[in-house]
């Protein structure tokens, strides 16, 4: 979105978006806390109905079945909104340099843009479920004050390594010969 | 260069001033009134020279055993007697250096010498009781000079096996600052407050603010002697703070709706490790500085030429009215029904019904000042170092300058609403968390994206 802002900074060929197993990931895990949601709503929906004195004025189970299409719906779509808005890239600039940039949001569009020489620390991080689909975490930290780390999350696993070894800081202490 | 330089002697140990015994004892009330009570108390004879042992032994003890040294790369600090305690500091990581006068000191005309790493915590060392001659000298053979120092990750096995200080740079330092030793060096006062000032600050700042920055800038003195700007104040506890220039990362200036009528601001300067080590100390150079006073200030520590700022986007008045209009709406839609509701009389519901309107237009007139308030701009100082420039606040406003050598990241975002206005907000990231309202929110986005390219 902002990326073209500077023509002297090119692209490297290194970038990229989620793979769709991240996506999947994703949608896993989403649509299981909409399901635990649309099971909440459905206890909610036959309590009221044992209750005496209370009608309810809609027919059983019109209630769970909109609700629950409504937020299924919803869940898939602000999923898949989000993995295709997510990508990174590195930025080069003439002198050399380079710029490690993430983009995301939906609602929210935020474009985070970190000098690689100003990063301190790099972690590599995979849940269980993660590893079984190959997928790992990276988070890039600088010195800064407002936003000390930049997460990478659901990488592929090969990615986010080669990642990893490109941004971790090396030694550049004037004291070393 | 040793025997050239009246302040680089050959290292040896040495001994705190002798008046630290008293304080230690004094310290150690709770044994002294114990102490006093037994004495007076009777016994005698062989009683008392215990009583006096257990008194005055520790204290003697302490004193007799604390040394502190000096050498060209390090500073050692031992104290203890039974559980030896020893300290070592790179003098390439050397931080600031601190002097505190505290109530001992004012009786005897004592000083204690806090030397801090970049590290924090555990990584200082405080020397106390000293002469103030050798607290002078200290502060003059320790305080960082204007260099690139190692950061403070640097292995301290590199510092040992190099004959001096671990970097080139630090020997520069070293001689650089015997050399600012010997020369005199030009000296700038930045704010000179005597004790009659107390009551101006405390006017510029009303309120409970007021007193703590009227207490903080207490017979405050804050100049520039080449290099280094210090700044000495305090009533009871008098302080001296004092750091090399180019660890200043921002200059910041504060003005109040009450200051801002009395043509005052308050500048504070933000020092920082320039590697980013976190560690950073906020030092007050002027609680009221003719308005303005920043520009200057910033040209003079940070090499900062601040030119014409920009305002932003005209489109983010319509977003910071829509904001108003949207806060007060609740009280808008609100009172009218309370009005209608309670059986009040006709007076009280014109007043019910005019308080929403009243606070609508303050929010909007808020809005209106915070959107032309807000400035920014990049600047090319001398070399090839730019600055941001940063003012916001309606009422309360404050104007910032930080080196962009400072920024870790730049973020740029934007809302929903922010895109169909066609504006953005961006963010720098400083190591300072006094520096971190350096948002410039709604401009343009191609006024964004070519901010953030000046500022990455």
């Amino acid at each position: 979105m902002w990326d073209r802002y500077d023509p002297a900074m090119t692209p490297e060929p290194s970038g990229g978006t989620l793979s769709l197993v991240a996506l999947r990931l994703r949608l896993v895990t989403n649509l299981a806390v909409a399901a635990a949601t649309i099971v909440a709503l459905v206890a909610i929906d036959a309590a009221l109905r044992t209750v005496e004195g209370v009608d309810v004025p809609v027919p059983p189970a019109l209630v769970p079945t909109v609700a629950g299409a409504v937020i299924i719906a919803g869940v898939i779509d602000i999923t898949r909104r989000r993995w295709r808005a997510w990508r990174w890239e590195i930025l080069r600039r003439p002198d050399g340099s380079e710029i490690l940039v993430v983009e995301r949001g939906v609602w929210t569009r935020v474009w985070q843009a970190v000098p690689v020489e100003r990063i301190q620390f790099v972690e590599l991080t995979s849940g269980p479920v993660q590893r079984l689909m190959g997928l790992a975490n990276l988070a890039v930290r600088t010195a800064g004050v407002l936003t000390p780390s930049v997460p990478l999350q659901d990488l592929e696993a090969g990615v986010a390594d080669a990642l990893r070894q490109r941004l971790a800081p090396h030694d550049v202490s004037p004291s070393s010969p | 260069m040793t025997e050239a330089a009246p302040y680089e002697s050959a290292p040896t140990w040495e001994r705190l001033h002798p008046a630290t015994i008293v304080e230690l004892i004094v310290r150690q009330t709770a044994q002294l009134i114990v102490a006093i009570v037994l004495l007076v108390g009777g016994g005698g004879g062989g009683f008392d020279a215990i009583i006096g042992l257990v008194v005055f032994g520790p204290a003697v003890a302490t004193y007799l055993t604390s040394r502190y040294r000096v050498d060209p790369d390090r500073v050692y600090y031992q104290r203890g007697v039974f559980r030896r305690q020893a300290t070592e500091l790179p003098r390439g990581q050397i931080q600031s250096v601190e002097t505190t006068i505290n109530i001992f000191g004012r009786v005897f005309g004592l000083e204690t010498l806090t030397i801090s790493t970049a590290g924090g915590g555990d990584s200082e060392i405080r020397l106390g009781l000293l002469s103030t001659d050798a607290a002078a000298r200290l502060r003059h053979q320790l305080t960082p000079v204007n260099s690139t120092v190692p950061p403070p990750s640097a292995p301290v096995e590199s510092a040992a096996t190099t004959p001096d200080i671990g970097s080139p740079s630090a020997a520069d330092a070293s001689q650089a600052a015997i050399a600012a030793a010997v020369t005199p060096v030009p000296e700038t006062v930045i704010a000179s407050l005597s004790s009659g000032d107390w009551f101006q600050v405390l006017r510029s700042r009303p309120g409970i603010g007021g007193l703590v920055l009227a207490n903080q800038s207490f017979e405050l003195q804050a100049t520039r002697f080449g290099d280094r700007i210090r700044t000495r104040r305090g009533l009871f506890q008098v302080r001296t703070q004092e750091a090399p220039v180019d660890r200043v990362q921002g200059v910041l200036a504060h003005q109040t709706v009450v200051s801002r009528s009395q043509g005052v601001e308050q500048l504070v300067v933000d020092t920082a490790d320039a590697s980013g080590a976190g560690a950073s100390t906020s030092i007050l150079v002027h609680p009221i500085a003719p308005v303005g006073r920043w520009m200057s200030l910033a040209h003079e520590l940070l090499g900062a030429e601040i030119g014409d700022l920009r305002g932003v986007a005209p489109a983010a008045l319509r977003r910071l009215r829509t904001r108003a209009i949207i806060d007060s709406l609740p009280l808008v839609l609100v009172a009218p029904i309370v009005a209608v509701a309670t059986d009040a009389p006709q007076a009280a519901i014109a007043a019910l019904a005019t308080l929403p309107l009243l606070s609508l237009a303050a929010r909007l007139a808020v809005a209106r000042l915070r959107f032309l308030r807000h400035r920014y701009g990049v600047n090319t100082g001398e070399g090839a170092q730019r600055h941001l420039t940063v003012q916001t606040g309606a009422l309360w406003t404050s104007s910032l300058v930080l080196s962009t050598d400072t920024i870790q990241s730049v973020t740029v975002s934007s809302t929903w609403f922010q895109r169909r206005l066609d504006l953005a907000t961006v963010t720098a990231d400083p190591t300072t968390r006094t520096l971190s309202s350096a948002i410039v929110s709604d401009i343009t986005r191609a006024d964004a994206g070519r901010l953030a390219g000046r500022l990455l």
